[in-house]
């Protein structure tokens, strides 16, 4: 997917515009957030910020060993009959995915939802290579069906209303009018059943890769993510490195923490666990599986200030927590991953220069790092990522400018006492409204009033004397 | 030239670790419950699985069950179902008394009926692990999927059942824990029942 994060001011002010999109979107994720408060809080407040504390240790901890135990899942993967693969970047994935296809002559490949996927722009490559590709979780296969990319990490089309779901459904589909969400999702799913029991291939992601045991485990609620991993003969996952966890014990407590923070769910309907390909003695499951561990630029954020970033689960709370999506939604971010979290790991990941924008999408409010199921500090690394950004050359000229001047006037007492005479006498001429660019601060607030005398002028007047 | 695998592994290795830990932390469990005994896990067991939308049958002998079973089969003379072995003492002279067929696959029947390896009082959870007999299809394809679960199959957790869980973790090609029908809320968020499992889950539990 291209990335048009640089664009996202006017990304955003195009969704500003939507009305029934904010609408979606901002019913949408505060249902959502509602739904995670009650469920990570179940029991108490504490008892759950009790989980988050224990799931970022999980996390960091497992990370810590990151190397060693991709060997030991590699390992204990290979030793069931998993084929396990590394792909240093998406090129590599992709030619990973296609060179499988040919071996098994592959012609359809069904696939359930998989962020990773979006990330190194998989489908592309399978269309180019007249492969068919069928996204079978329904919100992926809504956006399928409108070319779009998706929106939000776990509703992929929670931008959209019932009604233009309906209209794509008929116009693409040739579904009998009905405005029955119930008949809508049983028309997709006879659409999609025939394309589950005839395909070749089955692609998917993966939340875990747990070394314990060299499984990698997938939560759903739909069922497409059991049928895509036991229906075709084969089955590639495709899993960023970062998802992995040391132990059994991580892998239940995480296992919850997910689903009750991205949905308000104890546990998604469908929590399922890859070990190995099909045994013999079994009557169905894939006679193939190939897990391709994947890093495209992980390894590389591992040993900086950011690291903190892989902890991420992909669970969606901080996308519904966000003030700043809630109003515009995922696309204005202009690449996979958008709210709180993409705004680090797009910079990260597709390069500063290529996403500036969205370190400063945000009023380091601090919802994410509360909500998070792992507590990743993401208002600390937006304001690292904004400093980065000045360092780095992309402050511009009257950033930089502006905080020199801001620097000597503040550096001088005489300097910093003429800069407060001139503003006191300025308000008294300009009123509310700031100058210039300036003008844009007060264009939705008022300027606070200058006290009528200063601190120092009221020192000197009440102590009698200077303190130069 | 150096593998990805040896690439991405040595940059992993390069610098120190990147976080500073304590040794260990609390790890509570995210459920917890008070009661433990037989009674509490049941009714805990059946009052999870009703807020998740199964539907539940509480009964004390193997004959209750037969009753439930032919109400919600109806009138299909062929069902999906996991091998008579794995399932109640006369659940194969059942199937023949009611002249039923079984099938393993074939994704056009209506029910599925299998019993399960393990159940989970704190999520109201089914724990279906794949193998010879126990074909993932049955529990997967139809739009009602029938479960038996034994009492004495109830543990209270997650975390309980996956502490003694890692032998099925080398020893099965794939494990599952059921929580309710299958569904979406793709749609504007409305709550549909049958996305792509099935859209009725059963539960029997037999004490």
């Amino acid at each position: 997917m291209k990335v048009e994060s640089n664009n996202f001011i006017a990304l955003a002010d195009i969704a500003l515009a939507k009305e029934s999109q904010r609408d979606a979107i901002r019913d949408g994720t505060l249902r959502a957030y509602h739904k995670r408060n009650a469920a990570m809080n179940h029991v108490s407040h504490a008892h759950g910020e009790s989980l988050r504390e224990a799931g970022k240790f999980a996390k960091r901890r497992s990370l810590n060993k990151l190397p060693d135990l991709l060997e030991q899942a590699e390992s204990r993967m290979t030793a069931k009959g998993i084929k396990v693969l590394w792909a240093l970047d998406a090129e590599e994935a992709r030619q990973q995915v296609l060179h499988l296809c040919q071996q098994h002559h592959i012609q359809t490949i069904i696939k359930s939802k998989s962020m990773l996927t979006e990330e190194i722009a998989l489908n592309k490559a399978l269309e180019a290579a007249a492969l068919e590709v069928v996204e079978t979780d329904l919100g992926e296969f809504i956006i399928q069906l409108m070319d779009e990319p998706p929106s939000h990490i776990v509703a992929p089309v929670i931008h959209r209303t019932k009604s233009e779901i309906r209209d794509i459904f008929i116009d693409k589909l040739g579904m009998p009018f009905t405005d029955d969400p119930g008949e809508m999702v049983a028309f997709a799913r006879k659409v999609l059943r025939d394309k589950f029991m005839s395909a070749d291939l089955g692609i998917s992601g993966a939340n875990f890769i747990i070394a314990e045991t060299g499984s990698i485990a997938l939560v759903t609620n739909e069922g497409n993510g059991r049928l895509v991993s036991s229906i075709p003969p084969v089955h590639i996952a495709l899993v960023g490195i970062e998802k992995t966890v040391e132990t059994l014990a991580d892998y239940a407590l995480l296992t919850q923490t997910l689903p009750r923070s991205g949905t308000g769910q104890a546990l998604t309907v469908y929590t399922n666990i890859i070990n190995a390909p099909k045994l013999p003695d079994e009557l169905d499951g894939p006679e193939h599986v190939y897990v391709i561990f994947v890093d495209n630029g992980r390894s590389r954020i591992y040993s900086t200030d950011y690291a903190e970033a892989l902890t991420c689960l992909r669970c969606g709370a901080c996308q519904n927590a966000c003030p700043v999506y809630r109003s515009v939604g995922g696309h204005a971010y202009g690449w996979v991953y958008g709210g709180p979290i993409g705004a680090v790991i797009s910079p990260l990941l597709v390069g500063l220069d290529q996403a500036l924008p969205l370190p400063h999408a945000s009023s380091l409010c601090g919802s994410c790092k509360e909500v998070c199921p792992v507590d990743i500090d993401i208002p600390r690394m937006l304001l690292e990522l904004r400093a980065d950004e000045v360092t780095e050359g992309h402050g511009g000229f009257m950033w930089s400018a502006g905080m020199k001047s801001w620097q000597i006037g503040n550096q001088s007492p005489r300097l910093f006492e003429l800069g407060a005479t001139m503003a006191r006498n300025g308000q008294k001429l300009l009123g509310d409204n700031l100058p210039f660019v300036l003008g844009n601060w007060t264009k939705y607030r008022d300027f606070p009033d200058f006290a009528p005398k200063s601190f120092r002028q009221t020192w000197r007047e009440q102590r009698g004397h200077n303190d130069d | 030239m150096m593998t990805s695998r040896n690439q991405i592994l040595n940059q992993l290795r390069t610098n120190q670790t990147p976080f500073d830990l304590p040794s260990a932390s609390p790890h509570p469990p995210v459920v917890p419950l008070e009661d433990l005994s037989a009674e509490a896990l049941i009714e805990q067991f059946l009052k999870s699985a009703e807020a998740v939308l199964a539907k539940t049958y509480r009964v004390k002998t193997e004959s209750e069950v037969y009753p439930i079973l032919e109400t919600l089969i109806g009138d299909d003379s062929e069902i999906l179902s996991w091998d008579p072995k794995c399932m109640p003492k006369h659940y194969a002279e059942w199937l023949e008394h009611q002249s039923l067929k079984t099938s393993v696959n074939n994704d056009q029947l209506r029910v599925g009926i299998t019993s399960c390896d393990a159940a989970l009082a704190a999520t109201g959870s089914l724990v279906l692990i794949a193998g010879q007999g126990k074909p993932r299809a049955v529990s997967l394809l139809p739009e009602l999927h029938i479960a038996i679960v034994k009492a004495s199959q109830l543990v209270p957790d997650l975390e309980t059942w996956i502490a003694s869980a890692a032998p099925h973790f080398q020893d099965a090609s794939n494990i599952v824990l059921i929580t309710g029908p299958s569904k979406t809320a793709d749609i504007a968020q409305i709550l549909i029942l049958g996305a792509h499992g099935p859209r009725e889950l059963h539960i029997i539990l037999l004490e």
